[in-house]
């Protein structure tokens, strides 16, 4: 849970900064890590920080996220979301999304640093979590 | 790890509250509550933001810094002497002096860059710290001194968003110290000075100034603020015009602190 709470405030820390949409690999990771429905209130608190970092209109962000979280929700029925490939893809695909949605230059370059990010963060966590598993 | 189960009326609870904040927020019904958030958040953000600054490979060397500072002086000087040529060319063509307006500048700090990605790309937008409280309006050009950085592109109570001048979406006219004139689009890394006349006479280090484009408000970017140095012309007989590359004096990574017009008087 620590580690939960300290990625969340790197990510905090980090949102103003920079457009690297960074919740969205962050997310993607929780929600196939702990598979819960708070956290689409997680997403929602993001996008709602997001808005008001960026001077968007409160709510379209998190709309966004929530979104993202419901689609990884549906797959993990259909395929194993607990590797790096989806996480990769997953976190490429909402990032790309994303910054297409709010007009971003080089989409696509942020959107696979983000899933290069989401990776990272994946492997941390689940190393942490459970070191044994070779799924990964 | 156990299987998620009924995430659906959480998804739809969730979705039905954005849909709602966002609903009040277009209609302008929440600007209280984004307000009180806003000041909250834009401390963390400028915090965040200067931590991020002053770490020493985004930073630069103190040195090259104080160098672009003077370069920087030296060019509004040249703006100066440009404004005083006109001033001197109206008085005595036609023995009364049209008075350039003047304007107010708003100090603001630079609290966020989005899509800034140091060692990829270069900051096209800035998030400042001042908002339509401080008489902050869309289309206000932000400024160090007398060059110009970008406008104000977005607005809200406590906080702006500024465009800045290497943003593809950004366009403007402006004209070199010799007259001649064209339109200033943003690409990226340096700026595109295009549809200029074949005939007109443009060189490289030549020093490009803006236009002034400025609405009866007193809204918009005044005229001869430095945009930067021709680098390169590309001039082909068979087009109808030629264009010249750019180079802002502008260090925008190393940026802090800029200046906005707010009020023409």
């Amino acid at each position: 849970m620590l580690l939960f709470i300290l990625l969340l405030l790197v990510t905090i820390f980090l949102i103003g900064i920079t457009t690297i949409p960074l919740p969205i690999p962050l997310l993607v990771i929780y929600a196939v890590v702990f598979r819960k429905s708070w956290i689409f209130f997680l997403a929602f608190g993001l996008g709602l920080l997001l808005d008001l970092f960026l001077l968007r209109s409160l709510g379209q962000t998190g709309l966004i996220f929530i979104l993202l979280i419901f689609l990884v929700f549906l797959y993990e029925k259909k395929f194993e979301t607990q590797t790096l490939t989806f996480v990769f893809f997953s976190t490429f695909l909402g990032s790309f999304i994303y910054l297409v949605v709010f007009g971003y230059n080089n989409a696509l370059v942020q959107s696979f640093v983000n899933a290069v990010i989401g990776i990272l963060f994946f492997k941390f966590l689940w190393l942490k979590l459970d070191p044994r598993s070779e799924t990964i | 790890m156990k299987r998620k189960t009924g995430f659906l009326p959480v998804f739809f609870v969730v979705a039905f509250l954005c849909v709602l904040i966002l609903v009040l927020s277009l209609s302008g019904n929440l600007k209280f509550l984004s307000s009180f958030l806003e000041k909250r958040t834009a401390q963390i953000q400028g915090i965040t933001f200067n931590i991020f600054r002053n770490l020493p490979f985004i930073s630069g060397e103190a040195k090259i810094k104080k160098l672009q500072e003077n370069n920087l002086e030296l060019l509004s000087r040249v703006s100066d002497f440009e404004k005083l040529k006109r001033e001197n060319a109206a008085l005595s063509d036609q023995f009364q002096t049209t008075y350039p307006p003047s304007y107010e500048l708003l100090k603001a700090e630079i609290i966020g860059a989005p899509g800034f990605i140091p060692g990829i790309s270069l900051p096209v937008n800035f998030i400042l710290s001042k908002g339509s409280k401080d008489s902050v309006k869309v289309g206000q050009a932000v400024v160090v001194k007398n060059n110009l950085v970008g406008k104000i592109s977005k607005t809200s109570v406590n906080l702006s968003e500024a465009i800045l001048i290497n943003n593809s979406s950004f366009s403007f006219t402006a004209r070199t110290e010799n007259g001649a004139q064209g339109i200033i689009k943003g690409a990226g890394a340096s700026l595109t000075f295009d549809n200029v006349l074949l005939s007109e006479n443009i060189k490289i280090s030549e020093i490009v100034l803006t236009k002034g484009d400025v609405n009866q408000d007193g809204i918009g970017i005044p005229a001869d603020l430095i945009v930067g140095k021709i680098k390169s012309v590309e001039k082909n007989p068979s087009d109808l015009f030629q264009k010249a590359e750019i180079a802002s004096f502008v260090n925008f990574v190393g940026l802090s602190t800029v200046f906005i017009y707010t009020q023409t008087k």
